[in-house]
């Protein structure tokens, strides 16, 4: 078939091309590695932001405030530093450094010891009905985090209640808080004999993953398929060089149908696009360490029906665009957008819903979909996989039904 | 029967009528030129040949088979030379003549003997194996040339194939066309040089907006048997035009002496340079102009396509 004899000349051409292949496989790396850098740090990043900043005044300074404090500082989510005085709290809020003060005011322990248990119980009617104000405790919030002084607050109160309630109890009622504490301690010590009996196995840790690391979980497969679709351009310019260098006009006149011209042509794209993608996902591993999933032979029909889905839309603008500036116009400008429109670019899941469904008449999308089952999720889903598998076959039919109507009468 | 038969070719492309009932034929081993300004369908004729543009009406046949069928065996024996270079620059002459090669089926030492063969046909030997890219301009022709030759096709189309090359270079590929009819391979050959029509082909024919002007052999079409007279005159041509007014043309040599051209019009009616010879000469006697001496000088290919096809620009 005389096809092969079109497909080894132009895998010649290509491998000789060394702007093509460097545009083809190491600019893909060189981006993805940039974009990792500076996206894994921005996640790290966003792990420290996670946590609230919260400064503390501690003008109380009884055993009854530091208990407070301790329970709040159990928190994971705050990241509290104490100031001496609420001024210094102040400025540090106002330079951002921190996003919640709380000061606790010298009436504190005085206010506390001013309780009578009812009033622990039924909050909203005693002394406690103005909450923190009650108690002599402050907060104030950024404008960052302006609604953050609301949940603070919330949250100071509910450990105030927890810290002060026993000792209320104590001091209004002796009695009932023996009984009280008996029972509780009876109760904590039956659950701990029947939390030992039926213990669950010891959970195995999975080995952690930084934040940096699985960034390219994404990364990785976005730019791949984003990469993998700029075969569009090459392939376009490829067939108008044929057609520049008169070359076309040989190949038309020779004893070679349009069918094994067009197989002929595609081929060493596909074959480029194919080991395009899986040095990206090789580098991708070995440099970023990123995981290739439950299933990585599943990679393989997915990276090769999306190639052939890139491959086919390439062969589809060759036969449209008659010159280089209407490859750079068009064919650039169409895979950009379709990058943008699948979450090549920016997830998905981060755009509006009919954003959303818009990305999905393109090929990227289906593609996307399916790296994502294979490669982030617990449990893939074998089945929406087969299935993107399949649409990215439908767009690859669909454009090379085109791609041969046109070729048909190419000149 | 010709190897080549064109007969009643019509091709329009909307409303443009690219070529208008032309017919012609080439024999086997006959070099036939043709030729016609720039737009005068040369270029679509030879397309409709290579079967890359299918007739509106009109019938192509080579050797029996009609032209823009796709059939193989029609491709097998065509080959054909197009005016712009059809190569890859990025391949070494032997791997453009390999692939070629194989496109026309050729394989193994066939396809080694042939790919030899046309390198020295063309005489690219020593660069067999450089890079296109860093050729000359002729070396480029020749390779042009050698690629449509790999596969020993029957009937050759060559389009202008010398086309800004040096002189070396265009003898080398004219003796090799002579070459290839003498093997009794038939070859169409379109130029704008007519020295090199006049040197290589048999018969001609001349073409413009789409029609055939003329066809026959060189000598049948430059009427070599007849001449213009050249009278050389003793005067300057100012007052030679005033003298001869619309009699005939005046041509200056310098100093006072000029030329008066006596001019036969292709196939003119016998008699009638006769009497214009006489006329010219009663004039001059008239004017008491002596002639210093006559010339004739026979009919040239540019100036029969000038006289056919006019000197306006053809920039189409």
């Amino acid at each position: 078939m005389n096809a092969w004899q079109i497909t080894e000349k132009d895998l010649r051409l290509l491998l000789r091309d060394r702007r093509t292949l460097f545009v083809l496989i190491a600019l893909p790396m060189l981006f993805i590695t940039i974009l990792g850098f500076s996206a894994g740090q921005m996640f790290v990043e966003k792990e420290k932001s996670k946590k609230v900043r919260l400064g503390v005044v501690n003008y109380d300074a009884s055993e009854l405030s530091e208990k407070l404090l301790g329970e709040v500082g159990k928190l994971d989510a705050l990241e509290i530093s104490e100031f001496t005085d609420r001024q210094q709290a102040l400025e540090l809020l106002s330079d951002g450094k921190i996003e919640v003060f709380v000061v606790i005011g010298s009436h504190y322990h005085q206010r506390v010891e001013e309780l009578d248990f009812s009033e622990v119980i039924y909050l909203e009617s005693g002394k406690l009905a103005g909450k923190l104000h009650s108690l002599d405790i402050e907060v104030q919030a950024g404008a960052f985090l302006a609604n953050a002084a609301e949940i603070v607050e919330e949250l100071m109160f509910s450990f105030a209640v927890k810290t002060i309630a026993p000792g209320v109890l104590q001091r209004t009622d002796p009695k009932l808080a023996e009984r009280f504490f008996l029972k509780v301690n009876e109760l904590r010590a039956k659950r701990l004999k029947e939390s030992d009996e039926s213990a669950p196995p010891p959970r195995v840790a999975l080995p952690a993953k930084s934040r940096s690391d699985i960034i390219y979980q994404f990364l990785v497969p976005s730019y791949t398929v984003m990469f993998v679709f700029f075969i569009v351009n090459f392939m376009s310019r490829s067939l108008i060089g044929e057609r520049d260098m008169g070359t076309l006009y040989r190949l038309l006149i020779a004893p070679l149908n349009r069918t094994e011209l067009m197989i002929g042509k595609t081929i060493p794209f596909l074959l480029i696009s194919v080991v395009q993608t899986f040095l990206l996902f090789l580098a991708g591993r070995v440099l970023f360490h990123m995981s290739w999933g439950a299933h990585p032979w599943l990679l393989l029909p997915v990276m090769l029906c999306t190639s052939l889905a890139a491959t086919a839309l390439g062969l589809m603008v060759a036969t449209a665009v008659k010159t280089e500036s209407q490859v750079t116009a068009y064919a650039n400008f169409l895979v950009l957008t379709m990058a943008a429109l699948s979450g090549c670019l920016m997830p998905r899941s981060w755009q509006p819903a009919v954003m959303q469904r818009v990305g999905l008449g393109t090929p990227h999308a289906w593609a996307l979909i399916a790296y994502d089952q294979l490669l982030n999720r617990e449990i893939t889903n074998l089945h929406t996989v087969w299935s993107c598998c399949g649409v990215l076959l439908a767009f690859a039919a669909a454009f090379l039904i085109v791609a041969w109507l046109r070729f048909r009468t190419l000149e | 029967m010709s190897l080549l038969e064109v007969s009643h070719l019509r091709k329009t492309y909307g409303s443009t009528v690219a070529v208008d009932d032309l017919s012609f034929g080439v024999d086997v081993g006959e070099v036939f030129g043709l030729l016609g300004p720039n737009g005068a369908g040369k270029s679509t004729t030879m397309m409709v040949l290579a079967g890359l543009r299918h007739a509106d009406s009109g019938t192509v046949t080579i050797a029996g088979y009609s032209a823009g069928t796709g059939r193989h065996e029609l491709q097998m024996m065509l080959g054909v030379v197009p005016q712009d270079l059809a190569i890859y620059p990025d391949l070494t002459a032997a791997e453009n003549l390999r692939f070629f090669g194989k496109i026309y089926r050729l394989r193994g030492a066939d396809l080694e003997r042939r790919v030899g063969q046309v390198i020295e046909l063309i005489g690219l030997e020593p660069y067999a194996n450089q890079y296109v890219r860093s050729y000359s301009g002729g070396m480029k022709r020749r390779l042009n040339f050698g690629v449509a030759l790999l596969h020993d096709p029957k009937f050759v189309i060559l389009d202008e194939p010398t086309v800004g090359i040096d002189p070396q270079s265009r003898t080398h590929l004219l003796e090799c066309v002579q070459q290839l009819a003498s093997r009794g391979v038939g070859v169409i050959y379109a130029s704008h040089y007519m020295e090199e029509v006049e040197a290589i082909c048999r018969r001609v024919a001349i073409i413009d907006h789409g029609r055939l002007l003329v066809c026959g052999t060189l000598d049948e079409l430059l009427d070599k048997a007849h001449s213009d007279v050249y009278l050389r005159v003793a005067a300057s041509a100012e007052v030679l035009k005033r003298t001869m007014a619309e009699e005939a043309d005046v041509v200056p040599i310098g100093g006072d002496e000029s030329y008066v051209v006596v001019k036969r019009e292709l196939h003119a009616a016998p008699g009638v340079i006769t009497s214009r010879l006489a006329s010219v000469l009663a004039a001059l006697s008239t004017a008491g102009l002596e002639v210093v001496s006559t010339e004739t000088r026979e009919h040239d290919l540019e100036r029969l396509f000038l006289e056919l096809t006019g000197r306006t620009l053809r920039d189409a």
